[in-house]
């Protein structure tokens, strides 16, 4: 459960993104963030312990003053229905760690399925996440695509522009 | 007198993407290459270790050293060609990042600033989403 106080924080925070029409439902939200913390803490159990072992809504609100672009990022996620495990990985990501490997299958009517793996560049975790829902097919829309000589590379994730 | 490695300006456009954003892009381009990367505030001097730990929001410049033992080598000796290849400085502004190395034909530097090109360059979702629309 989240203070009043940080509801209040999240409430302005959807504003000043120029979410709220789509984040309307504060419940929904704030249910979603605490999902998706408690997915974090459950796939960071294996993390370097110097690396975030734990993400509470209160952390990301807090975040959202020194680097809004990974709270912007995350919350529209939220938006497009995102589910936590992905969100999960997302923050993951946005804190340091490297997109390894994404493998999406999809046959119209029929199924979907996304998994990442992500690991910790300066250790030898690996992560993996993965999911059925179709909406998770949104984090491509984040993802930065690079190229590192003739190598693909997905590089982290950024917010949309919102107008 | 000791010759001291010069030092390359690379300038890439970074059009309709805020500064920090840039900067994080050049953060993990650069820590791809160098996993134990030491990250130094280029205003203030102080040191991370990890990304989650920089405050982009209020930091216009990062230096990257390839890992401790090359931090420590710059602090103590500086510019002197034994860190070349070293360390990269990333300064970031509205509309473009600017990425400053000693040798811009080095492996590293140049799949460094080949990666991020292509990042920043087309990489990277432009797109306006409109509220108005989606609602």
């Amino acid at each position: 459960m989240i203070t009043p106080q940080d509801r209040d924080r999240l409430r302005v925070i959807v504003a000043d993104m120029h979410l709220e029409r789509v984040l309307s439902d504060l419940n929904y939200l704030v249910g979603r963030l605490e999902e998706f913390s408690e997915a974090y803490r459950l796939k960071a159990a294996t993390v370097p312990r110097d690396f975030p072992q734990t993400v509470s809504v209160t952390d990301v609100l807090d975040d959202y003053g020194a680097n809004a672009f990974r709270v912007k990022a995350l919350l529209q996620a939220t938006a497009y229905k995102c589910s936590p495990e992905m969100l999960a990985m997302m923050w993951m990501v946005e804190l340091g760690a490297d997109i390894a490997e994404v493998r999406m299958s999809y046959r119209i009517r029929d199924e979907f399925s996304l998994s990442v793996t992500v690991c910790i560049g300066y250790s030898s975790n690996a992560i993996s996440f993965s999911s059925s829902e179709i909406w998770d097919a949104a984090i491509l829309r984040f993802v930065g695509i690079a190229k590192a000589g003739d190598a693909p590379l997905f590089e982290g994730f950024y917010p949309m522009r919102i107008a | 007198m000791t010759d001291l490695i010069g030092g390359v300006d690379v300038v890439l456009e970074a059009a309709d993407m805020d500064p920090q954003e840039a900067l994080v892009a050049g953060v993990r381009q650069v820590r791809s290459e160098w996993p134990h990367a030491v990250i130094q505030d280029g205003d203030s001097g102080r040191l991370f270790v990890g990304l989650w730990q920089i405050p982009f929001s209020s930091i216009r410049e990062l230096m990257l050293f390839r890992d401790s033992d090359a931090f420590s080598s710059w602090s103590e000796h500086g510019a002197v060609p034994s860190n070349a290849h070293s360390m990269v400085h990333l300064i970031a502004v509205a509309g473009a990042l600017t990425v400053v190395v000693d040798d811009d034909r080095d492996v590293t530097a140049a799949r460094i600033i080949g990666s991020l090109r292509s990042l920043l360059g087309v990489g990277i979702s432009r797109a306006h989403w409109s509220m108005q629309e989606a609602a």
